[in-house]
């Protein structure tokens, strides 16, 4: 009965062999139809002794549900084949443009914004809110900026007629937490503050984030590493960062920072210790606490972030400006 | 301020270049906004070499000169000349054809007597370099090339350095301060002009002029000297006029000059009066109201009783510190001065230039503070310049002025108050996060001139005369790390206690309606918070307007109560630039009075829609947008909320266009399609949807709550109905809802069409409702039945028909 074994190893192979239906079938047939070479080994099975036919029997059998099997996935494959090919022949351009949508754009500065949001969110500072119409108090006086003090010349004030001013820096908010918090203050406030002033740098208009700390023993150190820090991490990369001495009436002492970049240096930040009479005006008793306070320009750092040479574009919104910060 | 390079190393004993002065004052706070060459006061002037001379032939005296400007190409000049002493080969100076000199002369070429003159050859007195008139300049062969420009190697060898000084260092607005600061930094000592020490001026007559100071709370020091005899020729201030020049002051006459030198140079500021003007005497009081003054710069001034004023007789001479009256004025045929030195306060003067719109020099430096110990010293030193600048030729005629006695009037008891001043022994390092020598920090007081003694509390220190700025020891701390370096203060993190908190808001925050808008195909627009009067009233109900008092521009002069007119402005810019599709949104603060006067300020999200549907595409037709397109945008912006609309009477949306839309049944703001007459008042030809909402409202701060939901399969039934137009679909939903309660699933409109086999009001619409039971299969027939229901109402109530 060898051949019966070597006449079913060919037909596996042959079975997986087969490219075609046809071929497919014409092996069924060879081996399983009426004439097939393990039909008739079945039909021989009786001309066997007793003892050999049950053995001989269930092998063949094997034989033949493994034939079976074979057959089928092999077709089943031989169909997968061909749908593919179908599909590869009536396949569709695609190159052909999409059922297109409109694609929206935030603005570069909400950009920045959000940018700058996150630095101090994630170092654990609170993101604050405030008006911009403000009282004089809040804008000046509370910030160590009486009436008639030269620095108010220092802030081009746009006046409404009710006598109330469009806040000049959002330090008000910081003088509004400090009035309504107790001490450690951990807080920036963004938003968008107004002075009389316009040309390619400057905008009656622009978005302000001022920074504030308020602990014990808060130091000048503490101040420069938090400024670097904030800076290296906002330009990603380790620009060269420079402090001027400079004033403001709410800090004392108070800084300049300027960035150097491939035209030189330029502006990018105030700060500063804040004064201990703007810590008791807003009921912070300087003897237990001290604090630092920095304030910039968000434009300012959207203008050098995204290579922006001209302010007044921000607030143009030409669509060819806006659809690049996508 | 503006300062010569020259003037500044003139004081200090080691020069520094421009670059190691840039820095210096930088790095002291004193920023440098811009330093360029000097101005060199004169156009079309170059250095020649005398390559001929021959006699002219009608007049003895004048010589042709040939003069050579281009060596190289061998071009010369040929000009007519007095100067006899000319020889062949000298460097002169010549201005050519179409030259301007300092004194402001056009040069022309000429003819003199009959002989050509193509320039002139110049005098000292000419370039303003010397009072040399009779001889034309001789330049050494080492001073410039022929051809080039000689103000380089002349009095212009020079740089100005425009210092941006802060308001609290009004001791640095003189070379005296900058040179003192200067100090501090570079390594070197300054030669201080003021010192003790100084030469009294010799008195040669004794015409005095009465002084009577009735608010010395405001005039704590008033010395006054009758000077007769001042000289007018000016001719020897040429040295003097160019730094005055290079500073930003215009050249007036001797006695002018000569006192806004020594301003510059000392920082106090000092006037003259014409003598007869102030014969009567002078008195320093406050101004009766309504009186007037005619000031120096034409500007006619009706004073109030907050002013200080000189007076003599019965009228201001001038108001103090600020600006001379024109009477009174010093000009250039006065002979005989009465010279003020005086020490105003701070708080007499400040205000004041600004109240009056007048800027000066005096007023300046006076409202933020001169050094009130050296007025005595500064009276003595203008003196002597008046005497020093008079020319040589000129002396022999006794030109020189003449000096009566001083009469001063001082309350010391007045003079600003330098208290001594505490600065504890661990206060710098504590404020500073480093620990300084000790040692280091006395050398730098010493240098800034404190006078200061030591306990075992710490400092004692008196801040001196001239800084203003000087009162808590926070002020020293910044002394300190100015003149030790900010770049040089190590830098430390800052260590906090850490504190968890959770998010108040969960959904609808600016950060998300922004990022849904943008992800919806709208572009973030940003415009100005102001708009125009006109166009606040478009928008607003409200009579009361947030208006500035003073706005950039009458159409910026309103805080706008809406977002939408300046997006609207926005489409109109990118329409003109052929833009015909856009979505633009905003998202900032609006502002705006309500009925009792009170202002509100509230966040707003608002955006605007013009054009096609879709952009342009072979898959999408070309229609326009509609209220259907913008509700979408605004159910997809909301979907964490429950949104209705409702019809709305709005100002600026058109009436059966547009929508209230409403957040658990509050409103929250509008949508629909703007009002032609107001698109048309911004240029804008289509349609323009909008809306706006108020972002306060739209915020939620809980998390949505699971609710079980069923597991058994839904059943969907389609139904169309013909029923009149007016008939809205709100109506027909409410009755299916209200028939199948909770068994109602879902509920979709599939298909709204009219059509010419309708009557003329009436249309079709095709409902699907999906129904699902909590906790069963729904059978067949129970449906049947109840879609029965829904079919009995919708015909009856609605007069519908069934379609089938």
């Amino acid at each position: 009965m060898g051949s019966v074994n070597d006449t079913f190893d060919s037909t596996l192979r042959s079975v997986q062999s087969a490219q075609t239906e046809k071929e497919l079938e014409d092996i069924r047939v060879q081996a399983l139809g009426r004439k097939g070479t393990i039909t008739l080994a079945l039909r021989g099975l009786k001309d066997l002794t007793p003892e050999q036919r049950p053995v001989e029997g269930e092998k063949i059998n094997r034989y033949k549900k493994s034939i079976e099997a074979a057959l089928e996935q092999r077709r089943t494959e031989l169909e997968a084949g061909i749908s593919e090919q179908n599909a590869a022949i009536d396949g569709i351009d695609i190159s052909l443009p999409s059922r297109a949508r409109y694609k929206g754009s935030l603005h570069p500065v909400t950009q920045a914004l959000t940018r700058i949001e996150d630095i101090f969110l994630n170092a654990g500072y609170d993101v604050v809110h405030g008006p911009e119409i403000e009282d004089e108090y809040h804008n000046f006086e509370a910030l160590n900026i009486p009436a008639g003090h030269p620095a108010r010349d220092m802030h081009d004030t746009f006046y409404l007629r009710d006598g109330q001013v469009l806040r000049t820096h959002t330090s008000p908010v910081q003088i509004r937490t400090m009035e309504s918090r107790e001490p450690p203050i951990h807080i920036i406030c963004p938003g968008r503050v107004y002075r009389c002033d316009y040309d390619r740098t400057h905008t009656p208009m622009f978005h302000q984030v001022e920074g504030l700390v308020v602990d014990r023993g808060v130091s000048f150190a503490h101040l420069k590493h938090t400024v670097i820090e904030f800076i290296h991490t906002f330009f990603e990369e380790s620009v060269e960062v420079r402090f001027r001495p400079s004033y403001f009436p709410f800090t004392e002492p108070s800084a300049e920072v300027d960035v150097k970049g491939t035209h030189g240096w330029s502006e990018v930040m105030g700060c500063g210790m804040v004064h201990p009479r703007v810590l008791s005006m807003s009921n912070v008793d300087p003897e237990e606490f001290s604090g630092f306070a920095f304030g910039f320009g968000a434009d300012r750092l959207a203008m050098l972030k995204f290579g922006i040479r001209d302010l007044r574009l921000m607030f143009e919104n030409d669509l060819r400006f806006l659809n690049q910060f996508r | 301020m503006k300062i010569t390079t020259s003037w500044l190393t003139r004081l200090i004993k080691h020069g520094c270049d421009d670059a190691e002065l840039v820095n210096h004052f930088n790095s002291l706070g004193l920023e440098v906004d811009a330093v360029y060459k000097a101005p060199v006061p004169f156009l079309g002037v170059v250095v020649g070499s005398v390559e001929k001379l021959e006699q002219h032939p009608e007049r003895e005296n004048l010589l042709i000169c040939t003069v050579l400007t281009d060596s190289k190409r061998n071009e010369t000049v040929q000009v007519v000349c007095g100067d006899q002493t000319l020889k062949l080969e000298e460097r002169v100076v010549l201005a050519q054809d179409g030259a301007k000199l300092p004194d402001g002369r056009l040069i022309k070429k000429t003819r003199i007597h009959g002989v050509e003159s193509n320039g002139m050859l110049c005098s000292g007195r000419e370039l303003a370099i010397s009072p040399v008139h009779e001889t034309v300049w001789r330049m050494s062969t080492d001073q410039g090339q022929i051809g080039e420009c000689p103000g380089e190697v002349l009095l212009w060898n020079d740089s100005v350095m425009d210092l941006d000084l802060t308001p609290n260092r009004g001791d640095c607005f003189s070379v005296v301060g900058l040179a003192r600061e200067l100090a501090l930094v570079a390594n070197t000592d300054y030669e201080n002009p003021l010192t003790n020490d100084f030469d009294p001026v010799p008195q040669t007559h004794s015409e005095r002029v009465s002084i009577e100071v009735q608010a010395p709370e405001a005039c704590p020091i008033y010395h006054g000297i009758v000077v007769k005899n001042v000289p007018q020729d000016s001719s020897n201030l040429h040295r003097l006029r160019k730094d005055l020049t290079c500073c930003g002051l215009r050249p007036v006459n001797y006695v002018v000059d000569c006192l806004n030198y020594e301003l510059l140079e000392t920082g106090q500021p000092t006037h003259a009066f014409d003598l007869e003007k102030v014969k009567d005497g002078i008195t320093v009081r406050f101004a009766r109201a309504g009186e007037k003054i005619l000031l120096l710069d034409g500007t006619d001034v009706t004073l109030d009783s907050s002013t200080l004023v000189i007076a003599s007789g019965d009228k201001p001479v001038a108001i103090a510190g600020v600006m001379g009256s024109l009477d009174s004025a010093v000009t250039d045929d006065t002979k005989d001065i009465l010279l003020e030195v005086a020490y105003f306060t701070p708080e007499a003067v400040r205000g004041t230039a600004r109240k009056y719109g007048l800027q000066s020099e005096a007023s300046l430096r006076f409202e933020r503070g001169v050094d009130f110990s050296i007025q005595s010293q500064a009276l003595h030193r203008a003196c002597h310049r008046l005497a020093a600048e008079v020319p040589l030729s000129s002396s022999e005629n006794d030109n020189t002025p003449k000096f009566g006695p001083i009469v001063s009037v001082v309350s010391e008891n007045h003079l600003p108050p330098r208290p001594e001043i505490l600065l504890p022994i661990e206060f710098p390092q504590q404020r500073i996060g480093y620990a300084l020598d000790a040692g280091k920090m006395n050398q730098m007081f010493e240098g800034l001139e404190f006078s200061f003694r030591q306990d075992d509390k710490g400092w004692w220190i008196t801040p001196p005369p001239h800084r203003y700025d000087i009162e808590i020891a926070e002020d020293f701390v910044e002394e300190i790390c100015r003149i030790y370096g900010y770049d040089n203060i190590p830098s430390q993190p800052l260590q906090a206690t850490v504190h968890l908190q959770g998010s108040k808001r969960i959904r609808g925050d600016s950060r998300e309606l922004r990022a849904s808008l943008s992800a919806l195909g709208y572009n973030e627009a940003m415009t100005y918070s102001f708009i125009h009067e006109n166009a606040n009233e478009m928008f607003s109900n409200n009579k009361k307007l947030p208006e500035l008092a003073n706005p950039i521009s009458l159409d910026r002069s309103v805080m706008r109560c809406s977002i939408i007119p300046g997006l609207l402005s926005a489409v109109a810019y990118n329409t003109a630039r052929q833009e015909s599709a856009l979505r633009l949104f905003e998202y900032g603060q609006c502002f705006e009075y309500d009925v009792s006067g009170e202002l509100h300020q509230r966040d707003k999200v608002a955006g605007v829609l013009v054009g096609t549907r879709h952009p342009e595409s072979w898959a999408s037709g070309r229609e326009s947008i509609d209220f259907y397109d913008v509700k979408a945008d605004l159910e997809s912006l909301l979907c964490y909320t429950k949104v209705d609309f409702d019809s709305v009477d709005c100002k600026w949306l058109q009436s059966g266009h547009s929508a209230s839309v409403k957040v658990k049944d509050q409103i929250v703001g509008v949508v629909g399609r703007v009002k032609q007459n107001i698109r048309h008042q911004f240029e804008l030809e289509q349609d323009v949807y909008a809306f706006e909402l108020d972002a306060t409202l739209l915020l939620r701060s809980e998390y949505a709550s699971f609710a079980e939901f069923s597991p058994f399969p839904s059943v969907r039934r389609d139904l169309a109905f013909v029923l009149d137009k007016s008939v809205t679909i709100r109506e027909i939903e409410t009755v299916v809802r209200d028939t199948l309660n909770s068994l109602l699933w879902d509920f979709v409109v599939f298909d709204v069409f009219g059509g010419s086999q309708f009557a003329d009001n009436q249309h079709s619409i095709g409902i699907g409702i999906t129904l699902r039971h909590q906790s069963r299969t729904l059978q067949d027939e129970e449906v049947n039945d109840l879609m029965n229901e829904v079919v009995d109402k919708i015909t009856t109530q609605f007069h519908a028909k069934l379609r089938t």
